[in-house]
């Protein structure tokens, strides 16, 4: 099944994942690939450091999205830009605003307060969502726990502003980002046991919040061990050897398994990918999607 | 009997087996003799995964008898395993100072507590850490052993001590709550600010918002002084030689370049002592010639299937070995000092004796 059938689906994606599952190289990916049909946006907020610009070998970071091929585009949202954009909306000043962000009280507490920067990201991203004409855009998401966190904005948001300016914020952000059949979940995983038991326990707990869906779980890094008859002699002799080769042929029947598990507990579409013994195997991942 | 606690934090992206090392340096430490305690901040509940002991809560739990049960081995020290959730620590905190259980319900019901407690990024870790700072003043350990939540919220944890000294401050503090001002210059300069830092929170946050976040401030306000005062003491704490910072990494789960950008950060936050784990090494590490043996067995194998598996495992090991290798090389002086790299047992580790045998190589590596 292609993986254009998940990308027609819906305008924004959320890619997320256990750290080190390769989110980045698939936010990539599924951008590159989508690229080729629609005008496509690839975002990040990590602080201060984008592995999205590492992999995409862009020189500048800027919040404003940057174009860096043909029908690909990058942004990386920072918060100080973002609480800027968020500001300006209030105040007309930029004397003011300016005098605002230099406050140092100002930014101890909303250094502390906690989700204030996320949501000053959302509220920056609603405004790429609003004024920029991208069909598709893909989120590089912080690991698990802090995506649920930030899918949960409207949810923490509503329970704490009852009134007031962050209210309308919320609203917005329900139809924009969150609305039904506007956004979606793509789960990034490994076949490693603990990777897919968290994967499973996540996709549960997405699917729970009643706005967000998971739409496809890609299982990166598979293993190709074939089934083989008979031995070869000179592996026999070398213990070593022998162990590791035993090793693979194990992990690959305990990903068979991982993977039925997987399989039957989720309702999404599973996509496996190849590992790719690559140093940057971006590319091998788009072909390799493009032709499935 | 009071102890010289050490505290050794344990810093790493997720996945590479932060909680695994916790746990093994944690018995490796206890079996020399030493009282040990492995906390877990990690929401995951790895740490009872890993050692099979469901019993493990948000107090101590000793794990010596499970141990002995499982692996009929003695411990000679003790080791105790428990985990911190942030709304319990919280509590915790409250009790600590509000001896009243009325105006600790008040705080409990404010909106501004739910939302501290349930919904936060950074505060969790401030938490968790005061609940270690406590178990560190208890002076019942050796050695702690902090397995924390994933790599970006590390900084979390050193940076939430200044973060929330930042937040306790009394100039922030005295917008919000009603304070006798003296009728100084100084004290009108800061009303001056007050009432316009005051419009600006109004407006980013709500007026709404804002009287909510006085009246918990209020509320609490009779431990100000306390808190801050243990936000500094833990600060301090941080840069002194009772902690120890690990950096733990795993060429099998990502590249190690995201341990330079933590060994980076702890350098500008003038932590210098960090030692480097590098977890599950690939198989072939330390032993090229092996390697060239394989090859060379896998180029004869007259086995059609058997030699494109080989290849393609080769092909992986040998694409694990150059990362690990060139990140290595990247990371330079950030970890040339003090490493330890630890092989991959090729077998999942669900046994104490495997977990025991992991933690004493580890041991073996590093200096306190």
């Amino acid at each position: 099944m292609n993986l254009f059938e998940v990308i027609g689906t819906r305008r924004i994606f959320f890619i997320t994942g256990k750290g080190g599952t390769g989110k980045s190289t698939y936010t990539i990916a599924l951008g590159r690939l989508s690229s080729s049909r629609y005008k496509t946006l690839v975002v990040d907020f990590d602080n201060k450091r984008s592995t999205l610009r590492e992999l995409l070998r862009v020189n500048n970071l800027s919040s404003e999205p940057q174009r860096v091929d043909d029908n690909l585009y990058f942004s990386h949202i920072e918060p100080d830009e973002a609480l800027r954009y968020y500001l300006r909306d209030y105040i007309k000043s930029d004397f003011l605003i300016n005098v605002s962000m230099n406050l140092k009280p100002l930014k101890s507490f909303y250094n502390a307060l906690p989700s204030a920067k996320e949501m000053l990201i959302c509220y920056f991203l609603m405004h790429i969502v609003r004024d920029f004409d991208f069909e598709r855009i893909f989120i590089d998401m912080p690991a698990s726990g802090h995506a649920e966190l930030f899918l949960k904005i409207p949810l923490a948001a509503k329970g704490i502003f009852n009134r007031g300016p962050i209210i309308d914020i919320v609203h917005n952000m329900n139809s924009l980002l969150y609305g039904r059949g506007i956004s979606g979940v793509i789960q990034i995983t490994l076949p490693d046991e603990v990777v897919v038991s968290e994967t499973i326990e996540f996709y549960e707990r997405f699917n729970s919040i009643d706005y967000v869906e998971v739409l496809s779980i890609i299982i990166n890094k598979r293993f190709r061990i074939t089934k083989t008859q008979g031995v070869c002699e000179d592996i026999e002799r070398e213990e070593e050897i022998k162990r590791l080769y035993n090793y693979y042929v194990r992990k690959s029947q305990e990903e068979e398994r991982l993977i039925s598990e997987l399989k039957e507990r989720t309702r999404s579409r599973i996509y496996e990918i190849p590992f790719f013994p690559v140093k940057t195997p971006v590319d091998s991942i788009v072909s390799f999607m493009r032709d499935l | 009997m009071k102890r010289e606690t050490k505290i050794l934090f344990m810093f790493g992206p997720g996945g590479v087996g932060k909680t695994t090392v916790s746990a093994s340096l944690g018995l490796a430490f206890a079996d020399e003799g030493l009282d040990v305690l492995v906390v877990t901040v990690d929401p995951a509940k790895r740490l009872k995964d890993i050692l099979g002991i469901e019993e493990i809560g948000f107090s101590p739990v000793c794990v010596n008898d499970f141990f002995k049960r499982e692996s009929g081995h003695n411990l000679l020290g003790r080791m105790d395993a428990m985990m911190i959730d942030s709304k319990d620590a919280f509590l915790n905190l409250l009790k600590r100072y509000i001896k009243n259980e009325g105006t600790i319900n008040q705080v409990v019901k404010n909106r501004i507590f739910k939302y501290l407690s349930e919904s936060m990024i950074g505060a969790q870790e401030y938490l968790a850490a005061e609940k270690i700072y406590d178990m560190f003043l208890d002076a019942r350990y050796d050695i702690i052993v902090v397995d924390t939540a994933p790599s970006k919220n590390a900084f979390e944890f050193i940076d939430g001590a200044k973060k929330m000294s930042g937040f306790l401050d009394k100039k922030i503090i005295r917008f919000f709550i009603d304070v006798e001002d003296e009728e100084s210059i100084k004290g009108m300069f800061f009303k001056r600010t007050g009432d316009f830092l005051y419009k600006i929170l109004g407006i980013i946050f709500g007026a709404e918002f804002i009287a909510d976040m006085k009246g918990f401030l209020t509320s609490i306000s009779s431990m100000y002084n306390d808190l801050l005062q243990r936000a500094y003491e833990l600060d301090a704490l941080y840069l002194s030689d009772r902690i120890r910072y690990f950096i733990i990494g795993s060429p099998q789960k990502l590249s190690l370049g995201e341990l330079t950008h933590l060994g980076r950060g702890l350098k500008e936050r003038g932590i210098g002592r960090t030692a480097t784990i590098i977890n599950k090494a690939p198989f072939f590490y330390g032993r090229r010639e092996m390697m060239n043996t394989a090859n060379k067995i896998m180029t004869n194998c007259k086995n059609s299937d058997i030699k494109v598996n080989l290849e393609f495992i080769l092909a992986v090991e040998e694409n694990m070995l150059e990362s690990i290798e060139r990140d290595i090389e990247q990371m330079g002086e950030l970890v040339s000092q003090n490493r330890v790299v630890l092989p991959d047992l090729y077998n999942d580790i669900h046994s104490f004796e495997q977990l025991l045998k992991l933690g004493k190589i580890c041991r073996g590596g590093i200096r306190l």
